[in-house]
């Protein structure tokens, strides 16, 4: 049986990361607010978006754009987002399951499947692992800025209209709710033309819109916002979901923590009263003895 | 009278959601004016004031970049920017102005940075403009 000092020990030494636990929860649930927020504010624009989109691009004459062109898929390029900073339970933990499994899936079928990463845990992971990462970007999670996402889909549309690569798919976690995320694979590139997927039945169809200048020059200008705000979307959901899955791990740190203390509090309990017990049973027969 | 359901919506947030009798705002082929009944159509925007009324009191903001999608009764702007005249830190906004046209100078018509440096300017231009005129 352990001293009653190394217990005393322990506990406090389960105590002290119960307090950074704890406290990391809390910063965690302020920045989950934060983001979950700005995920919230920016779905409106992303739907709106979406449906002038659709609105334009199901004129049949336009569906010739090159970003929303389907050719034959040679090389993949896939985009994984994951967090800098660790302790937030499976989050990283998916994407990478989810990017492996998809590497899995298609490294038959298709000749090459190429990496770039946001986020510090995804490039470090995938770096031991041994894959060649095309590029990272490093830094522009601590600092989110709509400016970076369409930094990024610049470069992936570029890359795609030199004929380098023939798809982009996005992998990331998105922001169910403060208990939930899920992972998503979202392919950015080509755009899927809404006109090819057929209607749904009964459903309205969209209004004859007049286009100023006209509507080839609205797509051109529409499709890089379409893909930069894609981008944001997604490392906005990340963000959030980050937040949420490190403030569901911290809480449980805090909760075994919790019981740890409990458990070790009982076992301290215990001794002391054998050792008093033993004490008193020593005297009582050193007194019998005597007798 | 009926009124036209305004929504202004930046990739950061909803800036506007607002029921308005009439409002004007910067197309890719001028300045045009919606009210109810408008013929529904979709325009790019070019940098400039965006302005309604509410409770009688004037709202400019200033918008650049995106789209404008009206329909019968309902006008939404998807904008790169949208700022109301009352935030704009007019200083600011003429340092900002400055910065550009300084560099601007700089670079000719044929390199990569011109067209966005000439995009800033415009931006800045407007800013100044709308937080005057919202002065006066």
């Amino acid at each position: 049986m352990s001293s009653l000092k190394a217990i005393r020990t322990r506990i406090r030494s389960v105590k002290s990361t119960q307090q950074i636990t704890r406290a990391m929860k809390m910063v965690a649930a302020a920045r989950l607010r934060r983001a979950q927020e700005a995920v919230l504010s920016a779905r409106p624009y992303s739907k709106a978006m979406k449906g002038v989109l659709d609105s334009v691009a199901s004129r049949a004459a336009l569906a010739r754009h090159p970003l929303l062109q389907q050719r034959e898929i040679k090389r993949i390029e896939v985009l994984a987002i994951t967090s800098d900073r660790g302790l937030c339970g499976g989050f990283n933990g998916a994407i990478e399951r989810r990017v492996r499994q998809f590497a899995l899936e298609n490294e038959g079928r298709v000749e090459k499947i190429t990496l770039r990463t946001i986020g510090r845990k995804g490039h470090d992971f995938f770096r031991r692992r041994g894959r060649e990462i095309r590029k990272n970007y490093p830094g522009l999670l601590s600092n989110l800025k709509f400016s970076a996402a369409q930094e990024i889909a610049r470069e992936l549309a570029d890359l795609f209209l030199s004929g380098e690569i023939d798809a982009v798919m996005l992998v990331y976690n998105e922001f169910v709710s403060a208990v939930t995320q899920e992972v998503r694979v979202l392919q950015l590139l080509p755009i899927e033309n809404p006109e090819l997927s057929a209607p749904a039945p009964g459903a309205v169809l969209p209004v004859e819109y007049e286009y100023e200048p006209d509507a080839k020059a609205i797509l051109e200008d529409l499709l890089p916002r379409y893909l930069a705000n894609n981008v944001w979307q997604a490392l906005l959901e990340s963000l959030a979901a980050e937040n949420a899955a490190r403030m569901t791990a911290m809480e449980n740190a805090t909760k075994n923590a919790a019981d740890m203390i409990s458990k070790l509090t009982l076992q301290f309990n215990r001794t002391r009263q054998a050792m008093i017990t033993k004490e008193l049973v020593e005297i009582v027969s050193g007194a019998e003895a005597l007798q | 009278m009926a009124k036209v359901h305004l929504e202004i919506v930046t990739p950061e947030r909803k800036v506007v959601s607002a029921d308005v009798d009439e409002l004007r705002a910067p197309g890719a082929s001028g300045l045009f004016g919606v009210r109810v009944g408008h013929a529904p159509f979709i325009t790019a925007i070019s940098p400039g004031e965006l302005s309604y009324e509410l409770d009688g009191q004037p709202r400019r903001y200033a918008i650049g970049g995106g789209f404008i999608e009206v329909s019968e009764n309902s006008v939404r702007v998807l904008a790169d920017t949208a700022e109301a005249a009352e935030e704009i830190d007019l200083e600011r906004a003429q340092r900002a102005s400055a910065n550009a046209r300084e560099r601007l100078k700089g670079l000719t018509e044929a390199s990569p940075e011109f067209s966005s440096e000439l995009w800033r300017v415009r931006r800045a231009a407007v800013r100044i403009q709308v937080a005057r005129r919202a002065k006066v």
